[in-house]
């Protein structure tokens, strides 16, 4: 099981891009599901690809899509999957989504 | 690196599915005898998955408005019907169809594939919001793609979630298109279409509903799942095939909006191929003829479909929904899907195997199609099928993994 601290640790990109608070919340709160989708047994890191690395086949992601707006009630449209391939990818489109106007 | 090593995981899948015999995907069919029998791979077999609801593709009716129009029309029409016009019979079937559904006007698509892709990418574009149901058909979510617009699933058949996004949307809300099926096409249930039309009004937003699967099943005149839910007028745009309960190809969209007929100009499905055939339009018009006026096709058709569903539930089998023409029986693994369709076919019934993904949740299942046109025996012939089968089912999970 993967602490929220280790998943940010490290997370230099992010840090240097001048992305904030938001995005580590992001990034946090995504990490339960992410654990749960991918059958718990591997560590979820930020540079992981959700289909090749964490196994979510293209189904799985856009379930997930569908938790994730209701856990931060915001409407992602699944277009925004079109540029995510990585956990990073993902917790930075939420970030948009959930920060800017829609 | 080349183009074709995206094949490589579905080469060994094909393979493992080839060395047991014929690919199931693929089945060759020989010889069509009648609406329910054909040879498929030298074998005599029970059509229980062609989707041939009514079993109207040998109709005497049909055959024959379909000889006349080749003879008089031809073959083709060699193009779209912006570039080469319309014929005769295109616009007879418009008006047909518009009228089937007390709708003002209707529009013909070359496939019912292509009436979701023309209609959903007519009306949506980059800016816009499509609210889909989340097990919708691929049609459906290759419009939406097409149309560039921003598209958000809610959960299946669950009208609370659709008002929970709607209401998300803020005032975007009610220029949203809200699209749904009559009957999905796996299982076999029906949207709570009642409550989604609900939902709808109190966000003053567009309804789509497609009706391929329940057309000429649902509904005392057989206009589906909105004459079945009593909301016929509150539906934007009625979106159905020709290739189902209709037994030809194509499809349509019926709507009282006059903007109905924008789409000719701006549906990239609809402009940029050929229109459908003078012999396919002749037979879907004196299909839809026969549809319309029928009633006993379709309580014979539920009255199989009955049976069906309970000699299946009495084998201890589980099905995806209640009584429904479209029948699954689910298993837990693909092993056991491919299994239990390869014997299906050992013993004359030939029905469609569904993997993942195509199936809602992962799922593995056999997928049944009952017609009209089955006869009580041959039904009962399809039950000792599965009853023999029973172990393959029952098998104690194998599970694969993941």
């Amino acid at each position: 099981m993967l602490s929220p601290d280790r998943l940010s640790s490290g997370s230099e990109t992010a840090m240097n891009s001048g992305q904030g608070g938001a995005y580590e919340e992001v990034l946090r709160r995504l990490h339960p599901h992410l654990h749960r989708l991918s059958g718990g047994r591997i560590t979820v890191t930020e540079e992981m690809e959700l289909v090749a690395q964490l196994g979510l086949d293209s189904i799985k992601v856009l379930d997930l899509i569908m938790e994730i707006e209701d856990e931060f009630d915001v409407s992602i449209p699944m277009n925004v999957l079109a540029d995510v391939r990585t956990v990073r990818d993902l917790a930075r489109a939420i970030d948009t989504v959930a920060s800017g106007t829609p | 690196m080349s183009l074709f090593d995206k094949f490589g995981t579905l080469a060994a899948d094909r393979t493992a599915l080839l060395s047991t015999g014929m690919d199931p995907f693929g089945a060759p069919l020989e010889e069509v005898y009648s609406a329910t029998e054909a040879k498929i791979g030298g074998r005599r077999v029970i059509l229980a998955g062609t989707n041939n609801y009514l079993g109207l593709t040998r109709a005497p009716e049909c055959l024959k408005a379909a000889h006349d129009a080749i003879d008089r029309e031809g073959t083709g029409t060699t193009g779209s019907r912006m570039a080469n016009g319309s014929f005769a019979g295109h616009r007879a079937l418009e008006r047909e169809i518009a009228a089937f559904y007390e709708c003002r006007s209707a529009i013909v698509f070359t496939t019912g594939y292509q009436a979701n892709l023309g209609m959903i990418s007519g009306l949506a574009r980059q800016g816009d919001v499509l609210m889909i149901d989340g097990d919708s058909h691929a049609s459906i979510y290759d419009g939406c793609k097409l149309s560039g617009a921003d598209v958000i699933r809610f959960r299946h058949n669950d009208a609370e979630d659709l008002d929970r996004r709607l209401q998300r949307l803020g005032d975007k809300a009610p220029s949203a298109l809200v699209i749904v099926e009559g009957i999905y096409s796996m299982l076999g249930d029906r949207a709570p279409l009642r409550e989604i039309v609900e939902v709808k009004r109190k966000h003053g937003c567009m309804l789509l509903v497609d009706e391929a699967h329940s057309m000429g099943v649902l509904g005392a005149k057989g206009r589906g799942l909105v004459e079945e839910a009593g909301v016929m007028g509150q539906v934007d745009f009625l979106v159905g095939t020709f290739s189902k309960s209709l037994g030809s190809v194509g499809g349509y969209c019926a709507s009282n909006h006059p903007e109905l007929e924008f789409i000719r100009y701006t549906s990239r499905p609809y402009v940029f191929t050929a229109s459908p055939s003078p012999s396919v339009i002749a037979s879907t018009r004196a299909a839809l003829a026969l549809l319309r006026d029928g009633t006993e096709l379709r309580t014979r058709l539920w009255e199989r479909a009955g049976e069906l569903h309970r000699g299946l539930l009495d084998l201890g089998y589980q099905l995806g929904a209640g009584i429904s023409p479209v029948v699954a029986a689910l298993v837990d693994t693909r092993e056991q899907a491919i299994g239990l369709w390869r014997g299906l076919f050992e013993h004359g019934v030939y029905v469609n195997l569904i993997l993942p993904p195509a199936a809602p949740g992962g799922k593995s299942l056999v997928r049944c199609s009952v017609s009209a046109a089955h006869t009580r025996e041959q039904i009962q012939k399809i039950l000792a099928a599965f009853a023999d089968l029973r172990e393959i089912a029952a098998a104690p999970a194998l599970k694969s993994h993941g």
